[in-house]
């Protein structure tokens, strides 16, 4: 005699028991002769095909008949099979297996060992949130999208423009102009429609930033400045989520993954302050090799996937560094610092924080400015501000206001060049590299110096279009 | 139309755990015992999800521990009456991951969490067809 033991919601179909009595010498035998007294519960355990459905569990005792013989497991006299509905739900869309369109769209990855179906179902389960649609966004959206991540998130504020198109190859030229989260979400779906693609048009904040994070597997960092990098940093590092980091600069770039809750160590404890400001040029004013964010935009693409899938060792712990000039790879390790105030062991930041101000950028903005309107206003009515261009010869070569060129690294050096009592406007590309300079010429007692607001670079957007512009 | 009557120190219990839980789903057992077209919960037991990935959208209940549950239950003369689960920043209606694993006869309470702090809860039950849900009345005692 076997004694099946029946859930709840089949118990109105043998007449309320809990338990009935069948026989059988295997369970394929019990489950038969239960199914012949109560065809109900039958049609409820058994699929057509006459094997139990996926969402029932028969146990032997303790243990699931899957993990011993199946139907055939041998039941012994006065044994108790138990037949368990599979409880599962949760908010969102279906667990969804793949559709055989999917199967046949992943089936290189799908014969992967490492991957298989399972693998590829938890791609399409996975989510990650790309901070930035730009060179490093562009081919870590492609691939994630064409490798069946099913929700990828795109935070950016920025419009493509054409100085983009040299690297940030998710953009076309006809793209040029519109929001940078349009197109590049345009261009996912047209690479693989079962992505479903969120965007987030604005700046990323302190205001906005766990909100919108909150609701992903990862943050991929392809972030271009100092105080997005930290605020995407202590996002991941609140929410516990990892964080894959990259930056570039000029040919070289740098990958890692961030992830405390996996022992390693967080952005912060690799560089607890940041640079002060305009110390290191972003890619508008120092340039870059437009395949360099393509490697390193992979690398964290990668590494994404491998999180997702759970196989292979990650960049936690360590940094890699890409030279492409010398065309090297190196690795530095990387450890937690204990005294991180974030992730350490008696962290001092519970909550997110003011990230320009964190930067000294606020500190910045106190500086005296002018715009390229009011200069060229006073331009015009003959009372022409000596102009002093700290952007490097090649640059001047390409366009200049006819200032008085001195590169930045000059300027400790030639600053006596200089009248400190006469007033004076300094430009660079877009503002970072002058505002440096003036905020030297202030401390060596200048009193007259101004920063030009957006640099040349507004110049050409704003007064004239007809010059060259890089 | 039917109503799930929970007394409210257990309806308290499943928001404190719904948001403990937060950002990821939780679930729970209500057992108690049917009379008439109501069912009175009169105990929840805490379960663990036993979901490795994604346990931010989904759960899964062990099928072990719950055939214990149902096993002590019945010896008890008591019924397990259903399940409720939070909905992390989602509402409290059931999702087509919810209709793909429903069952008939339990009640599902789904309990919102928004931005960690209990918010809607409702109940379900599966439509007979199996395609849809009704909602079911809870009442607090």
């Amino acid at each position: 005699m076997i004694h099946v033991q029946i859930p709840t919601p089949l118990r109105r179909y043998a007449g309320g028991s809990a338990s009935v009595d069948v026989s059988g010498s295997t369970v394929g035998e019990a489950i038969a002769s239960l199914a012949a007294a109560y065809p109900e519960i039958g049609k409820n355990i058994l699929g057509p095909d006459g094997k139990p459905r996926n969402f029932v569990n028969i146990y032997l005792g303790d243990e699931d008949i899957r993990y011993l013989m199946g139907l055939d497991t041998v039941t012994p006299d006065d044994s108790t099979l138990l037949i368990v509905p599979s409880i599962a739900g949760g908010a969102g869309a279906p667990s969804g297996k793949l559709t055989p369109d999917e199967m046949k769209r992943y089936s290189r990855h799908i014969i992967l060992p490492e991957v298989g179906v399972e693998g590829q179902e938890k791609l399409k389960h996975g989510s990650v949130l790309l901070i930035g649609a730009g060179g490093l966004g562009s081919p870590l959206a492609l691939y994630l999208a064409a490798a069946g991540v099913g929700r990828i998130g795109i935070s950016d504020f920025d419009v493509v423009d054409y100085s983009n198109l040299q690297r940030q190859v998710i953009h076309g030229t006809s793209d040029v102009g519109k929001k940078k989260t349009e197109s590049a979400k345009a261009r996912i779906e047209s690479i693989n429609p079962f992505t479903k693609v969120e965007i987030f048009e604005g700046e990323f904040t302190s205001k906005n930033a766990m909100g919108i994070a909150k609701n992903f597997d990862i943050i991929i960092d392809g972030t271009d400045n100092f105080p997005t990098r930290y605020l995407a940093n202590d996002v991941s590092v609140l929410l516990k989520k990892p964080n894959v980091y990259g930056s570039i600069f000029r040919f070289e770039g740098q990958a890692s993954v961030f992830d405390p809750t996996k022992g390693g160590p967080c952005y912060r404890c690799l560089y607890p302050e940041p640079p002060p400001p305009g110390m290191v040029p972003s890619c508008a004013e120092g340039g870059v090799l437009g395949i360099l964010p393509g490697i390193v935009g992979l690398i964290q693409a990668t590494e994404a996937i491998k999180i997702l899938l759970g196989q292979g060792d990650l960049l936690i712990g360590r940094l890699l560094l890409f030279d492409a000039l010398g065309m090297k790879f190196r690795e530095l390790k990387l450890r937690r610092n204990p005294k991180c105030p974030l992730c350490g062991d008696n962290p001092t930041i519970h909550e997110l924080i003011d990230y320009q101000n964190f930067c000294g950028i606020s500190a910045q903005a106190d500086l005296p400015v002018i715009s390229v309107e009011d200069l060229k206003a006073r331009i015009d009515r003959g009372e022409k501000p000596f102009l002093v261009d700290v952007r490097e010869q090649f640059e001047y070569d390409i366009c200049n206001l006819d200032g008085k060129l001195i590169p930045l690294g000059q300027i400790p050096q030639r600053y006596a060049e200089l009248d400190p009592n006469q007033e004076i406007v300094v430009h660079c590309k877009m503002g970072g590299r002058s505002a440096k300079a003036v905020e030297f010429l202030k401390e060596h007692g200048f009193k007259h110096v101004r920063n030009l607001e957006g640099g040349i670079n507004a110049w050409w957007s704003r007064i004239d279009k007809g010059m060259s512009s890089y | 139309m039917s109503a799930i009557i929970v007394p409210a120190s257990l309806l308290r219990d499943i928001e404190s755990h719904c948001e403990a839980g937060y950002p990821e789903e939780v679930v729970g057992v209500m057992i108690g015992r049917e009379t008439g077209s109501d069912r009175v919960v009169t105990e929840l037991i805490r379960l663990e999800n036993m979901r490795v990935e994604n346990r931010q959208r989904r759960y899964t209940v062990d099928p072990l521990q719950l055939a214990k549950i149902e096993r002590d239950t019945a010896a008890r003369n008591l019924l397990v009456l259903g399940f409720y689960h939070s909905h992390p920043d989602h509402p409290a209606e059931p999702s087509p991951t919810d209709l793909e694993w429903a069952w008939p006869f339990y009640s599902y309470i789904i309990q919102s969490v928004q931005q960690r702090s209990a918010a809607v809860k409702r109940s379900w039950r599966l439509a007979d067809d199996e395609k849809s849900f009704w909602e079911e009345e809870i009442r607090e005692s």
